[in-house]
């Protein structure tokens, strides 16, 4: 037997390990040792000054469980995903089924409208500041035009900076749920609609029964990744409002941000970053059991 | 108390200097610098005194990481061909935003090995980052005629207030002063002053404030039209205490702290009656500020006054020098400045702000050694006056303060100079929290700055946060 018949024989009998070998050397180094890592010095606090880990045991995730700020950005953070991503699958299946009727320069606008998706966040942020900016932002100057003469401070008003933030992240992200399910729209056979039209549906009972059941799959999905996007975001927050004023927008990966890289507590933001894993995984499990992903199907 | 090298320490930073000690001081310094010959940012054509080679480490590359935002770099990228030709090092400049700066440094110094060469340190960390024994003691350069220039003139040339907070530490006590050297002052020293509307006072009939009530009493009747009577940094930023803040509880007589960190009875005083009258001044101020003035930093604050559109306004003087730059400013003209109001007893005392540029102790030695060379010449009489004359960034040195050409060009340096020599340290910069303690006062007088909370609730619940964060980390019993 050759040295090049062994060789092969030798992958053949190992054909999995071969195959599958260098992702797992992947994922091991750079997604399973941080993770075991981070969750090694969740249980320690970091000493500037000695440079040395002090083990604290379950010490930060007992400050975190007790901490006020803990549960008033779980409730910012919930008040966020869930607004924002409600009004963003609304906007965004509507919008894909309008442009599905192929109007004339629909193209063109297709193009610009998903242009702030492909905007980097933090300068999405800066940009809104700018644009909001209660002396010389397009924004106020704008809705003055419409006749709104004494427009709220929208990134120095605690009632206003929440409802600002739902309201920059929907104009962002719109986009990325019109695209995914505008694609899923696109390759729907058109048979179906024509059978419709032929037995003398309405326009509002073929969406209600058929084009909304042929793209919830697409929905889904979107909505889910979406989700958990809405559910980390950092750099909006940290561009547009920095967690302010107040508290107000302070999300958990904005107080995990701030408690690890502005206040050098890497053993507390990473308790708290593992409570939010925890809080994702749990989350999504129930979302994805209870919604019928596959029903239209 | 003096210290080995016969300069005051920090129990007399504190005591406050006169103009006419001041202008002594940096007459005396100026003409120091004068006889030591100083001619050019160049340092070669010094190299005659002693055996001093500024070529010693040619061929070597270093490597500064510094703050971006604050005009720092600039000179230094002006000037990479000049220290490529005067030394021989190729230099290479990382400037990045303040926060991301402060991970990069908190990075590299734990690392095997520093990735920078010179790191620049804001003094505010100066207790974490130096006090943590993360850099080279610069002492034995200093010393070392063959490392170091005869006319560096350091330390007789720097303020000794600025000496005792971004240059000399004693690490073993974990306290700011000492004979230890660890941080040349640089990129930018600096403190707070007061900025007003010349032609408005004027017109008005009203005396620059001396004090606070005449402060406001001044932002009241200026606020009129198109201008507003004041701005502030009164946006959720560590500048709304460390600029607007601090400079009005400090000059009320309000004392921070009380206690020790080491005896664990280091205890805040936010909830005294100097405190709130302090945070109440914010809000007051606030009623005849641009609208939104809850959102500015001082890059806005400072923007609103350069566009003409306030009247008074309190600043780090080496952020908002450039209001004097007629490339940068609509009322260039008609700006003065003075040191910020006192109260009745008490004169202005800002708080002293500042940059220390260290070496890190986890580089081998032939870098260390070319670092020296290029921190010399970046923390030099000529270099410190062509940064200051070019970009307005805050000298280090009191020759520079002294100058009188630059003094003529930039009538705001001769105050900005008063200040730095009698600004006092913020009480909690000698404990690494120090972010964090400003960022939870931030948090809540910002708050109050919008009506959101009064004064006394927002001091109040900044006492709560700080005796918690306090006790955390083990100051507070």
């Amino acid at each position: 037997m050759s040295k090049t018949t062994k060789s092969e024989s030798f992958l053949l009998r190992h054909e999995t390990k071969t195959l599958l070998g260098p992702a797992m050397i992947y994922l091991a180094l750079f997604s399973v040792f941080p993770l075991l890592y981070s969750l090694g010095i969740s249980f320690f606090e970091f000493d500037r000054v000695a440079g040395k880990w002090n083990f604290l045991g379950l010490g930060n995730y007992k400050e975190i469980l007790s901490d006020k700020v803990f549960w008033s950005s779980i409730l910012i953070t919930a008040l966020m995903v869930g607004i924002a991503l409600l009004v963003e699958v609304i906007a965004g299946v509507s919008l894909a089924i309008f442009f599905g009727q192929k109007l004339k320069g629909s193209k063109i606008v297709r193009a610009i409208l998903i242009t702030p998706m492909i905007l980097n966040p933090v300068v999405v942020g800066l940009m809104w500041r700018a644009l909001l900016n209660p002396q010389w932002g397009l924004f106020n100057w704008f809705i003055g035009l419409i006749g709104v003469d004494n427009p709220p401070i929208w990134l120095a008003d605690p009632k206003w900076t929440l409802w600002t933030l739902i309201f920059v992240d929907v104009w962002q992200w719109t986009p990325f749920i019109f695209v995914v399910v505008f694609a899923r729209y696109q390759a729907l056979p058109t048979d179906v609609f024509e059978s419709a039209r032929v037995d003398g549906a309405s326009p509002l009972k073929v969406i209600r029964y058929i084009t909304l059941p042929l793209v919830s799959s697409a929905v889904v999905f979107a909505a889910i990744f979406r989700g958990i996007d809405s559910f980390r975001t950092f750099d909006l927050v940290y561009g547009l409002t920095f967690g302010g004023p107040g508290r107000s927008t302070t999300t958990l990966s904005f107080y995990s941000f701030e408690n690890g890289f502005v206040y050098y507590r890497y053993g507390f933001s990473s308790a708290l970053s593992y409570i939010m894993v925890i809080m994702a995984t749990i989350g999504f499990a129930v979302l994805l059991k209870w919604i019928p992903v596959r029903k239209s199907h | 108390m003096k210290d080995i090298n016969g300069e005051s320490t920090v129990d007399s930073i504190d005591s406050g200097v006169n103009r006419r000690n001041f202008l002594k001081v940096g007459a005396t310094a100026a003409a120091a610098t004068a006889v030591a010959g100083v001619t050019s940012v160049g340092m070669a054509e010094s190299a005659t005194a002693a055996s001093y080679n500024p070529k010693k480490f040619a061929g070597s590359t270093v490597k500064i990481l510094l703050v971006d935002g604050e005009r720092d770099q600039n000179g230094i990228k002006d000037k990479v061909a000049d220290i490529q030709k005067t030394l021989g090092i190729k230099v290479e400049v990382t400037a990045l935003a303040l926060g991301a700066q402060l991970e990069k440094i908190q990075s590299v110094l734990h690392a095997p090995t520093s990735e920078y060469d010179i790191i620049d340190n804001l003094g505010f960390t100066v207790s974490g980052v130096v006090g943590g024994g993360l850099y080279t003691k610069l002492n034995t350069y200093i010393d070392n005629k063959e490392l170091t220039a005869a006319k560096y003139n350091y330390p007789a040339d720097f303020p000794a207030g600025q000496l005792d907070y971004t240059s000399r530490y004693d690490v073993a006590n974990n306290k700011f002063g000492g004979k230890d050297v660890y941080l040349i002052p640089g990129m930018h020293s600096g403190s707070v002053i007061m900025f007003y509307r010349k032609d408005l006072l004027a017109a008005a009939g009203i005396p620059v404030p001396k004090n606070w009530e005449d402060y406001i009493d001044a932002a009241r009747k200026l606020n009129v039209g198109a201008v507003s009577g004041t701005s502030m940094i009164g946006g959720n930023d560590v500048s709304l205490i460390l600029v607007d803040w601090y400079a009005r509880f400090a000059s009320m007589g309000g004392k921070l702290m009380s206690g020790t960190p080491g005896a664990k009875n280091y205890k805040p005083n936010l909830t005294g009656a100097t405190a709130v009258r302090s945070v109440q001044h914010l809000i007051d101020c606030a009623e005849v500020s641009p609208k939104g003035v809850g959102s500015f930093g001082f890059t806005e604050s400072v923007d609103a006054f350069s566009r003409g559109e306030v009247a008074l306004m309190l600043c780090w003087s080496t952020i908002a020098g450039s209001a004097f730059n007629p490339a940068t400013s609509k009322v260039a003209s008609k700006i003065g400045a003075a040191q910020i109001p006192g109260d009745a007893n008490t004169s202005g005392r800002p708080i002293r702000g500042g940059w220390g540029l260290g070496i890190p102790k986890n580089l081998p030695q032939k870098r260390k050694d070319a670092a020296w060379m290029v921190m010399q010449y970046i923390t030099s009489a000529d270099f410190d006056k062509y940064q200051f004359d070019n970009y307005q960034t805050d000298p280090n040195r009191r020759g520079t303060y002294a100058d009188a050409a630059l003094n003529k060009k930039y009538p705001y340096l001769k105050v900005a100079g008063q200040a730095m020599e009698n600004a006092k340290m913020l009480d909690v910069a000698l404990i690494p929290e120090t972010f964090e303690l400003v960022g939870e006062a931030a948090r809540e007088f910002n708050l109050a700055i919008i009506g959101s909370q009064t004064a006394k609730q927002a001091c109040a619940n900044a006492q709560a946060s700080w005796e918690k964060i306090l006790k955390r980390a083990g100051h507070l019993a």
